[in-house]
């Protein structure tokens, strides 16, 4: 039986509590507000040690703590091993999402983000230079970061903690119930390198809802990381006080817009599947990167039903590398329900398909209405006469899209680009990068250093 | 033959059936069920067709194509003159309100199957009493089939006609309580029929100024439905308790009803006991992924068989999760419809 800690409470001595998952044992704490008060001011004195670290300094930290994640080794192993008893997902998926969010939080990628959103990392050191405003400028971060981290995908509980720590201030937050692990295990990894840098972090954890523990998280905070379903943060959202500042990152969709000019021969579309295909396997089609469905332009040589039987393919080629998730009887259901109607309806319309091999499930559908699906590696591809039509339909859904893959000519994804920016999608990228997004990305439209610092110029002349 | 004789036929040898068991055997009914089906709903032989299934070449009765609960929302199947009843979803499934039609003889051959039903199930004892009903009547209720099903039976077994409690939308609390307080009076039994839900809110509304109503000797209690997010929601074990002590109704008298406006039969339960199929129903729990059965205790999803669904589909896919036991089986409850998501997004949820 493997213990580990789903919390990470510098100063807590309180009681806590045992839940067995698969062979390991979470050690939970039992919190009480004044618990969560205690260890929020153990924390804000912690932000002076902070303050002392030069922001290289910390991304060198985190870079090494990066590839740490990134090498085999018995505490990664034994930790993907408990996430997916925990989440369902399977051993090699939990394992590849931790290597790619890893993956794109290398030392280079934190500082090039933070020059990007910040004119210079160097900004939050000391005053510097800016060319713009003619004498120097800096700024700083708030005194102390709050979070709440509900249903999020294995592993990535550790980006508003780099976020909060490059700007220099503590951060603490509330650990989704499904995956406690990654974040106090993450923390133990910077611990190793740089003891001190754990007594910046509290990562708290207690089931279901519970206004006075939140109430009592978000009380030290100046600014507050939500993320979660619209529902979620609707409801977190009213027990914050109108003076804190509130960064959301709600539930959104992807998907993935396919023009002719893909689809000219089969190995073109055949390489193209393989990438889509690795876009909706990884992190098991739970993430918000993921696509849902996708519209194929008619008129290349391979058509929309040829391109769902490779795509079909491919997934199934997958099955080995990233197996599929666990199903429950609940999920199970809902899955057999749902390819019960899409059976029915295809030998009702012989424009509407069906592929239902193994755990994938792709739909080929005439009707062009943009629709969720359940994700279990499901797919609804809808054939369109040109990918201009596209826009129209996906206009009013614009605040929840948020990845969409292309693949076609210059020319039509500039214009198609130009479009979807403007309804709410906050990355363009190919398929087969969906998955990958860097952290240099304005993750939801958000500058993430920006939106957590205050600045203070100077003018002397 | 044209389509009625044919369907004058089929119902005729179900009725039988269902009145005897040992008339017939249930698959050969069930087969020759699948046949007319095939022959006179078009949409179920074109499903049929594209998994290769005639009737002809079914090997088991396991082989019809179930078909899904949400198929039904979306298609309307019929086979018959021109219904007389049209009953409706409650919509609490997300996917819209389906129908559910019915022609005279299918009202017919449904009622015989819920007297049949009831006279091994909740009147076993043949004791006939009063009714107070927590749903609305028929006439105000044209397309709920519980109120049409309870309507059956309160005509069979009841003393008077039944009181419904629940008129033009609202709720008559006061006039219930008086009718319960008369039964009581005059020491006849009552049978309470309702909304699983109902009987919470009636439980919640009136125990602080009647913290019990017991019923006299012989009465019993029926709840169907769940509680759908109408009241607070209790496990059924909770809610027999509730329901049992508040009424001193002993548990062998509370019933449970599953039900489905597809479908033209019921399940009973006594608290605390697994729900029995009668002899022309079957319900099998299938693994959801392969559609085969699961071993007994067991959870998977169930699949109805139905005879007494004439005109529409008697094979139906519904997505209950349920555990099958050697003499009945036990709901479980309904699958979320989702699937564990990190942030991906879910339209319905912000529909």
């Amino acid at each position: 039986m493997t213990l580990l800690k789903g919390f990470h409470l510098p100063g807590y001595t309180g009681a806590t509590t045992r839940r067995i998952v698969g062979d390991t044992e979470i050690l939970l704490p039992v919190l009480t507000p004044d618990d969560i008060k205690q260890v929020a001011d153990h924390l804000g004195r912690g932000r002076e040690r902070l303050l002392q670290y030069s922001t290289d300094d910390l991304a060198d930290i985190f870079g090494q703590v990066a590839e740490f994640w990134q090498e085999e080794s018995a505490i990664k192993s034994e930790l993907c091993r408990s996430i997916s008893a925990l989440t369902g997902l399977s051993h090699q998926v939990v394992s590849h999402s931790i290597d790619i969010e890893q993956g794109n939080s290398s030392r280079a990628d934190i500082l090039a983000a933070m020059d990007r959103d910040l004119g210079s990392h160097k900004v939050l050191d000391g005053f510097v230079y800016n060319e713009h405003l003619g004498d120097r400028t800096r700024c700083f971060g708030p005194s102390m970061v709050g979070g709440i981290l509900t249903a999020n995908v294995p592993g990535l509980s550790y980006l508003p903690m780099v976020r909060s720590l490059m700007v220099k201030a503590p951060f603490i937050a509330k650990l989704a119930s499904n995956e406690p692990l990654f974040g106090p295990a993450w923390v133990q990894a910077v611990e190793r390198i740089e003891p001190d840098l754990g007594q910046c972090i509290g990562l708290c954890q207690w089931q279901g809802s519970n206004p006075a523990l939140a109430e009592a998280l978000f009380s030290p905070c100046d600014t507050i990381i939500l993320y979660g379903s619209e529902q979620t943060i609707h409801s977190l959202r009213s027990r914050i006080p109108r003076d804190k500042k509130i960064i959301e990152h709600g539930h959104k969709i992807g998907l993935v817009l396919i023009g002719q000019a893909a689809l000219t021969d089969e190995v073109q579309a055949r390489e193209l599947a393989q990438r889509v295909a690795m876009d909706i396997a990884v992190f098991d089609q739970r993430a918000c990167i993921a696509p849902q469905m996708a519209y194929v332009e008619q008129g290349g040589s391979i058509d929309a039903p040829a391109f769902c039987g490779l795509l079909e393919d491919e997934l199934l080629q997958l099955e080995t590398i990233l197996p599929p998730s666990a199903m429950s009887v609940d999920t199970g259901a809902s899955l057999a329900m749902e390819r019960n109607c899409a059976r029915f309806k295809a030998a009702q319309d012989r424009n509407y398909l069906l592929f239902e091999r193994g755990s994938a499930t792709l739909i080929l559908d005439p009707d062009p209405g943009f629709h969720s699906v359940l994700p279990t590696r499901f797919l609804r591809v809808c054939p369109v006469a040109s990918l201009h039509e596209v826009l129209p339909i996906l206009a009013p859904f614009g605040s929840y899209l948020q990845n969409v893959g292309i693949e076609t000519d210059e020319q039509t994804r500039y214009a198609l680009a130009e479009q979807l920016g403007r309804f709410g999608v906050s990355r363009i990228t190919r398929p087969g990068l969906m998955h990958k997004p860097s952290m240099r990305w304005k993750h939801d439209g958000l500058s993430s250093f920006s939106e957590l610092v205050r600045w203070v110029d100077m003018e002397m002349e | 033959m044209d389509l009625l004789q044919e369907k004058s036929e089929i119902s005729s040898r179900i009725q039988s059936f269902i009145w005897d068991a040992s008339a017939d055997q249930f698959d050969a009914v069930a087969r020759a069920l699948f046949s007319f089906q095939y022959k006179h709903l078009e949409p179920l032989r074109s499903y049929c067709a594209s998994l290769g299934i005639t009737p002809e070449n079914l090997e088991t009765i396991g082989d019809i194509p179930a078909i899904g609960l949400n198929v039904c929302k979306e298609t309307s199947f019929f086979a018959g003159s021109e219904p007389s009843r049209v009953f409706r979803t409650s919509g609490t499934s997300g996917k819209g309100r389906g129908s559910s039609c019915f022609a005279a003889d299918d009202l017919e051959i449904m009622q015989t199957g819920i007297l049949c039903n009831c006279r091994q199930q909740l009147f076993s004892d043949g004791l006939k009493t009063r009714f107070l009903m927590l749903v609305p009547s028929p006439l105000e209720a044209p397309d709920m089939i519980m109120a049409y099903g309870m309507k059956c039976i309160a005509a069979q077994w009841g003393l008077e006609p039944p009181f419904f409690a629940v008129h033009k939308g609202g709720f008559l609390g006061r006039e219930a309580v008086s009718y319960i307080q008369q039964a009581i009076t005059d020491q006849v039994p009552l049978t309470i029929i309702g909304g699983s839900f109902g009987f919470v809110n009636f439980i919640d509304g009136m125990q602080n100024k009647l913290p019990h109503l017991p019923l006299p000797r012989g009465s019993r209690l029926l709840d169907a439905g769940g509680f759908k997010g109408r009241s607070r929601e209790l496990n059924r074990d909770d809610f027999t308790e509730l329901t049992s002590h508040y009424f001193n109704v002993p548990k062998a008298s509370c019933f449970n009803l599953y039900g489905l406006t597809e479908l033209a039969s019921q399940f009973y339960s006594k608290a605390g006991q697994v729900k029995q199929p009668p002899h022309w129903t079957k319900v099998r729990v299938c693994n959801p992924m392969t559609m085969q059965d699961v071993a007994e205790q067991e959870q998977g999803v169930a699949v109805l068989y139905d005879l007494a669904n004439i005109a529409r589909p008697f094979v139906i896919l519904t997505d209950d999760l349920a555990v099958l036991h050697p003499n009945g089986f036990e709901l479980i409850g309904r699958a979320s419809g989702s699937a564990p998501r990190g942030c991906s997004l879910s339209l319905e949820e912000v529909r």
